[in-house]
């Protein structure tokens, strides 16, 4: 384990989740838009530093329905993707999560799954989440391949339901129910 | 038929024996001024402040931009006489704890003791039950109030405490009794209902 951050809203082990901050919106621009980043992100349109601004600002409701934390490397103390909660349905207790890994020096090194786990467990033991789910382009191996260690199931395959570089590819719907979840994060802690 | 506007009978939101839970109307803002600023009726209720019409109206308007918010309120429309007589809702809402705090209020005073309150607070509570999935819902009733509270009890509110000197009401401080009503008593009472509904 790495250095303690003092700017943690969740603490992981090689990073932690930390709240958006609006002077590291350029950046985060930046990630939403690179090529290789938003290939299988669903970010077919541009983001706009004025559009990424809004999310900052004040939205009269009592509750917000997505959470959207700066993933943060401990080792360096570096902002290096985004990790978000979205889609959050409050009655039927279900949501969406999402992670980008926008410092492409950061990929392969099991970086989403850590933000995956920590979504999860927040998604579970704070927001009271009964099902969490995530959709995932077939030829996006490595993301479900995340999926998978992350105790995930593919419940269904929607076909032809992507379209990336002129070509359709099939989605695939991840998901996971908090008690299961809850019993693999006990079981995981006690090994 | 005439080209003027006819008067629209109200569609169920929840559709009940004696009244519907209808969705509210901004034609009714008046009524339920009316109704919150009658001395007889306001006594148990939350202000001791006047609502003018215009900040009834202010309130009614700031709800159609909110979105997912912490209340959700429908009017009582009584089916036989065709007429809105009293609100009913879930304020406090907090999603995450899956909580909220129930009110009823039954503005037409000629419509008292009619088991009006029993009525729309069940089905209020299959509302928070059964559509937005909430564990527990709380009421707090004044404990000299009693024809509340006896209501409350009747339909299966546990009581959980009283909180001393809660209310400054008439002159005086008063006990506020407090009830809870878990999902898993609903579930259960809704289980033992159907099995005697088979026997008989």
């Amino acid at each position: 384990m790495s250095k303690a951050n003092d700017k943690a809203f969740i603490e992981g082990d090689k990073i932690d989740l930390v709240p958006l901050n609006s002077d590291h919106i350029k950046l985060y621009v930046q990630w939403q838009n690179h090529p290789m980043v938003r290939k299988y992100a669903r970010n077919e349109f541009p983001t706009t530093i004025e559009m990424f601004k809004k999310l900052f600002e004040p939205k009269g409701r009592s509750i917000e329905d997505n959470v959207q934390f700066e993933i943060l490397n401990r080792e360096d103390d570096k902002a290096i993707g985004l990790a978000e909660i979205n889609n959050i349905h409050y009655a039927y207790r279900r949501a969406n999560i999402a992670v980008i890994i926008g410092d492409l020096q950061y990929w392969g090194k099991g970086i989403a799954t850590e933000a995956g786990k920590l979504l999860l467990q927040y998604g579970f033991s704070e927001l009271n989440m009964y099902k969490i789910k995530t959709m995932i382009y077939s030829p996006n191996i490595g993301s479900w391949k995340v999926c998978e260690k992350l105790g995930m199931e593919r419940e269904a395959t929607l076909k032809n339901n992507g379209f990336i570089d002129g070509e359709y590819f099939n989605d695939y719907c991840y998901c996971i129910f908090q008690d299961d979840w809850i019993s693999k994060y006990k079981e995981d802690k006690k090994k | 038929m005439s080209t003027e506007e006819q008067e629209i009978e109200p569609i169920p939101f929840i559709k009940g024996e004696n009244i519907n839970l209808v969705v509210n109307r901004s034609e009714w803002i008046e009524l339920r001024c009316k109704w919150v600023n009658s001395p007889k009726n306001r006594m148990f209720l939350r202000g001791p402040l006047p609502s003018s019409i215009d900040q009834m109206k202010k309130r009614f308007e700031s709800r159609i931009s909110e979105g997912l918010g912490d209340w959700t309120g429908f009017i009582l429309y009584h089916i036989k006489d065709k007429k809105p007589i009293g609100e009913v809702g879930l304020s406090r809402i907090n999603w995450i704890n899956g909580w909220a705090n129930a009110y009823a209020n039954i503005g037409e005073m000629e419509y008292w003791n009619k088991n009006i309150a029993t009525e729309a607070t069940q089905l209020l509570l299959k509302y928070a039950f059964e559509e937005l999935n909430l564990n527990k819902v709380s009421g707090s009733v004044v404990a000299e109030n009693i024809g509340s509270w006896t209501v409350a009890e009747k339909i299966g509110f546990k009581y959980e405490g009283t909180l001393k000197d809660a209310k400054y009401i008439d002159g005086k401080y008063r006990d506020e009794k407090r009830y809870g009503y878990l999902k898993r008593d609903w579930l259960k009472q809704k289980a033992e209902k159907n099995s005697l509904g088979d026997l008989l």
